[in-house]
């Protein structure tokens, strides 16, 4: 299994200064070799190891850039095999032609996580530091990167200690009394237990409403951009990615189809979508345009609906469909152009923002309201956020066990409730790697092994 | 057959020493057990009862097996109580007085009356190996050597005992008998790690010294159980709570510095579980009172045992200690209260079987393991006799899991993780306790007692039957429905129920908490049952979904302990195991990832590592 070398792009994908390519296994320093000619003219395997080296990249065409190359003697790299590292100018097609190089010089494409993965098998990182690696490389957002930062010093691990150990003592309070029923143990009453548990669910189910914006930093929010006619949309989208990806004309109409960008807006990461403006119209492609546009609003978790200073007539079919879809609470309005004079909040939506997409006003508000939109307002002050999905799994699973534990009081006895709590403490135990089940290291390292 | 020849030799004749004896010889064994006194076969040195949570549940088990406890404590009960019957049916243990005299005798006579078994008073001081280091017998204090091919310690506190009150000590076995004292020194001599572990004993009063009207008192139950099928003893005696009070505990405090617990004295380690009164009034200084419970010792006899009063301090103080405690103001001591002191091996040197992994036909049994209890003694005694026999027979071993077993659960404990005390079961030890119940101990073992041939064909054709009118009975209860009336709601209201328009049928009514199996059996007007089915029906369909869950778990354990790890494995070869993770592996060479990853010193994060090394490896040899 290890003795496939295997070659991927280390960076992200897309514009940058530079780019890095990273290969691993046995063959890795060869392959760089084919690749990359330092420019002293001596071989790179010539060169000691964790020496930067300067040289040129070529591959059957002949050279196509210059960059820099570095090799790690195993056990002393990131995967704890040989690795090579090639590092070109940034850009999709220098990058791509590189790693092809790599490839026709006998490496393999690595799969996801597959460099973690390797690490891990060589002894180089423990399962939680592997999952919190992951975390890092999967980060968009610079929220989500944080929030693994901070889970790698242990903030989620705290909370949820708190909890097991609450909880734990709970348990141990209930077999004290089971296994010594002739000492003279003062018993935890069923209510004392049942106020205890909910206090934990409580706990639990604040852990969980994190996990909306966890979600939203991590994996992305949809998100569509509505309204009639030349109210400014696509000026908004432009405002909101800090560039111009859409065209904006005086004309109405301009924008025929949907335009969706990955954007951030605060730490919340956006699919946002820029749609045609919806009125009725004989142009039959603006019609098509117009059909999608409802088809966003109704697949969209979030809304901004694009007013002028006011609502007019003009907007009353957008904000029909609105209700339609049952999304007026996941909707912003914004009522742009407000440098072109007084506004008038229709007063229908919980956030209703005045913005200049002109010159940037108000940016900032709206900013605020997509992240509460998301729930960021749900978050505890210590900045723990659900991120993971398989940490949110063993937490719901750790919250359905409370759940079922407050149910045995009612229906069993307390020893049964007992069950269930350690049903609880197992879930929890498997959020911070205190138990290690088969099933999480496979869940795990499918998730790294993609591809293989 | 030479009367110095043997297949089996069994070093002592406590409960560890019976059941192994007993198994060895009835699986066809030539079997020797050798007693220090052949008067105190079988004796109960410390509290005159078998059984309590979690040992009521290792008795059935011996008992689904085909040993010898339980038939012997039913014969001899006293008075029979099921504790935890308030609780859920998983934690509900039967708890026995016994007469201890009654049941020694009963013992020896069942040892004198087994086929190919002989019962022999003598000091065995040595083991007797051959060039490869395996067993091939013992020697005793007189110069006889007896030839044998396994040998199964079992010397309680006798190897190596001294008994301490306040500043005397002495060395002595349990009861004021002859100490062991050359064994140990074999023993290690052989390689053999040992500790030293500190147990005690309380007072024995008179009984016509004792106030009882001060005192509470405990009945056994109504309609007392047994655990056996054929135990009918009917209850006899009664036994009394009183409490400690700040008397006591003022005169425990003045006097500590005289404790050889407090002075330093005495260096085994003692159980947590069953503390000196001392410890118990330094350690919950806040506590007002410690519970009492007098307990009758036999029933031609007058002495009376008072629980929880173990102690090590000087008579006198003793003296004062039980005379400050209502209902025990005049109490006159028949026997004083000791701590006693003991050598025994430590038990991370034992596979499952019991056998020592460097001394091939050497099995440990009982407090020798580091545990505490007669039901832990015998329960490992049973599995040391029973795999003695296996091994020499050249069959598969007998090792119980601890999805499957109490027994399996103690034993796994002691010899995965060790113990630094002696080891006391708890029902809180299993992590699979809704399955691990009394009421199903045959279920869950007969069938294997049978296989081995413990378990004889009539008792196992009336387990078959009994097995079949249970199912029969589950199924019965889940199609009958009881049809709605007056009959019906004056239950269902009785019980803080709503009356029902409709009939419901008897299983889901049974899965209400207060309706129990006899409200049923008396809304169809049946009398005639069997009391046993009844129950066991119950708690099958009241506790279905609890019971499935845990099936499950029960698999997934499975699954776990099926992942076999190579006996040659080199642990410090796998790369990512942790350095004290490869030395406790090397160690204790574990059969299974299973049984790895309960070893202390191994973590999670070592056990994803083996996981991922016997996948990889597997894939390697799948290719090859």
């Amino acid at each position: 299994m290890n003795g496939v070398t295997v070659a991927a792009v280390s960076t992200p994908r897309g514009k940058g200064g530079v780019a890095l390519v990273r290969i691993s296994g046995e063959n890795a320093f060869d392959i760089a070799g084919r690749v990359f000619a330092p420019s002293s003219g001596k071989k790179l395997t010539e060169y000691k190891p964790n020496t930067v080296v300067h040289g040129v990249f070529s591959d059957s065409d002949g050279a196509f850039d210059d960059g820099m190359a570095v090799l790690y003697a195993s056990p002393r790299s990131f995967t704890g095999e040989d690795t090579a590292e090639l590092c070109c100018h940034g850009g999709l097609l220098v990058t791509q032609k590189l790693l092809t190089a790599c490839f026709s010089a006998g490496a393999s494409p690595a799969g996801r996580g597959e460099f973690t993965r390797r690490a891990f098998i060589n002894g180089k990182l423990t399962l939680s530091e592997a999952e919190a690696v992951g975390g890092i490389i999967d980060a968009v957002s610079e929220k989500h990167l944080g929030v693994s930062l901070r889970q790698l010093g242990g903030s989620l691990a705290h909370r949820i200690s708190g909890i097991y150990s609450r909880l734990a003592l709970l348990a141990s309070s209930v077999y004290a009394y089971i296994d010594y029923p002739d000492e003279d143990m003062t018993d935890v009453t069923v209510p004392e237990m049942r106020e205890r548990l909910c206090e934990t669910l409580a706990e639990l189910e604040e852990l969980r409403r994190t996990r909306r914006y966890g979600k939203a930093i991590s994996e992305g929010v949809k998100a569509a951009i509505i309204g009639r006619p030349n109210t400014g949309k696509s000026s908004l989208l432009n405002l909101l990615a800090g560039e111009d990806r859409a065209i904006v004309t005086e004309l109405e109409g301009t924008t025929r189809d949907v335009i969706t960008e990955k954007i951030t807006a605060g730490g919340v990461v956006l699919d946002l979508s820029d749609t045609a403006g919806i009125r009725e119209s004989t142009d039959k492609i603006e019609m098509l345009g117009v059909g999608r546009s409802l088809e966003q609003i109704n697949s969209a978790e979030l809304l901004i609906l694009v007013l002028e200073n006011r609502l007019s007539e003009a907007d009353l079919p957008v904000v029909e469909a609105i209700r339609a879809a049952g999304k007026e609470s996941r909707t912003v309005a914004v009522l742009n152009k407000s440098d072109k004079g007084r506004c008038e909040k229709p007063g229908v939506f919980e956030y209703e923002i005045e913005l200049s997409a002109l010159n940037g006003e108000g940016k900032e508000e709206l900013v605020k309201a997509i992240e509460t939109l998301c729930g960021a307002d749900e978050c505890g002050d210590d900045g723990t956020i659900i991120v993971s999905a398989r940490q949110s799994a063993a937490l719901d699973k750790a919250t359905q066990s409370v759940k079922n534990a407050i149910l045995a009081l009612e229906s069993y006895t307390q020893d049964v409730a007992g069950m269930d709590i350690e049903d609880a403490l197992a879930a929890l135990g498997e959020i911070d790697g205190r138990a290690v089940t088969e099933e999480i290291v496979d869940t795990i390292f499918s998730h790294f092994c993609v591809g293989k | 057959m030479n009367e110095l020849e043997f297949d089996v030799a069994v070093v002592g004749a406590g409960h560890a020493g019976i059941e192994a004896a007993l198994a060895s010889a009835r699986l066809g064994m030539r079997t020797a057990v050798f007693t220090l006194n052949m008067d105190l076969v079988g004796n109960m040195p410390c509290n005159p009862s078998i059984g309590g949570t979690g040992k009521g549940h290792l008795v059935y088990e011996i008992d689904a097996l085909g040993g010898e406890m339980a038939r012997a404590a039913d014969r001899v009960m006293l008075q029979s109580r099921m504790l935890n019957s308030s609780k859920g049916p998983a934690v509900h243990s039967l708890r026995m007085q016994a007469d201890r005299v009654k049941y020694r005798n009963y013992m020896k006579n069942v040892l004198e009356n087994t086929q190919n078994l002989l019962l022999v008073q003598a000091e065995i001081t040595g083991i007797l190996t051959d060039e490869n280091g395996a067993v091939r017998g013992v020697k005793t204090a007189f110069g006889m050597e007896y030839a044998a091919r396994a040998v199964i310690i079992a010397s309680g506190t006798s190897l190596g005992g001294r008994i301490i009150v306040g500043e005397e000590s002495y060395a002595s076995g349990p009861d004021n008998t002859l100490p062991a004292t050359r064994l140990t020194a074999d023993l290690i001599a052989h390689g053999v790690k040992i500790v030293r572990f500190k147990t005690g004993t309380p007072p024995r009063v008179h009984a016509d010294s004792l106030d009882y009207g001060e005192m509470e008192l405990q009945e056994g139950d109504a309609e007392p159980y047994h655990f056996t099928p054929e135990g009918e003893t009917p209850n006899t005696k009664s036994c009394y709570i009183t409490y400690t009070n700040q008397t006591t505990h003022d005169i425990i405090r003045a006097n500590l510095h005289r404790s050889p617990l407090f002075g330093g004295a005495i260096k085994g380690t003692g159980p947590r579980y069953c503390p000196s009164i001392e410890d118990k009034v330094v350690r919950f200084a806040d506590k007002e009172r410690h519970q009492i419970f007098v307990e009758p010792m036999g029933s031609d006899t007058k002495e009376m045992y008072l629980q929880g009063l173990s102690s090590s301090m000087p008579e006198e103080v003793q003296r004062q200690i039980i005379h400050s405690i209502k209902g025990l103001e005049h109490a006159r001591v028949m026997r004083t209260a000791y701590a006693i002191e003991y050598d025994c091996a430590d038990p991370l040197q034992m596979a499952p079987t019991l056998e020592f992994r460097a001394i091939p036909g050497l099995y440990g049994a009982g407090q020798f393991n580091g545990s505490s209890g007669y039901e832990e003694a015998a329960s490992q005694g049973l599995v040391a006799g029973i795999n003695a026999a296996l091994k020499i027979k050249g069959e598969k071993p007998l090792i119980l899991s601890r999805a499957e077993s109490y027994i399996g659960t103690l034993i796994d404990d002691l010899v995965t993780k060790g113990t630094n005390e002696p080891y006391r079961i708890m029902t809180s030890r299993s992590e699979y306790r809704l399955y691990l119940r009394q009421d199903n101990a045959r279920t869950r073992l007969t069938p294997k007692g049978h296989a081995v041939g413990l378990v004889g064909e009539k008792e196992y054709s009336a387990f078959l039957a009994e097995e079949e009118a249970l199912a029969a009975e589950i199924d019965r209860l889940t199609r009958l429905t009881i049809k709605a009336g007056e009959k019906l709601n004056a239950l269902l209201v009785s019980k803080g129920y709503e009356t029902a328009q409709n009939g419901i049928r008897a299983a889901e009514l049974l899965r209400r908490p207060y309706i129990t199996v006899r409200d049923i059996y008396a809304l169809e007007g049946r009398e005639a049952y069997d009391a046993r089915i009844a129950e066991r029906a119950e708690i099958a369909i009241k506790y279905e979904g609890y019971i499935k869950k845990q099936l499950a778990e029960v698999e997934r354990f499975s699954k776990l302990e099926e992942k076999r790890l190579p006996p040659d494995t080199d642990y410090s070869a796998i790369k990512g195991l942790r350095l004290e993770a490869q030395q406790k592996l090397n160690k204790l060479r574990p059969e299974s990832i299973g049984r790895a990853s309960r070893i202390s010193g191994v973590s999670p994060a070592d056990v994803s590592v083996l996981l991922i090394w016997l996948a990889q490896k597997g894939k390697r040899n799948g290719n090859d």
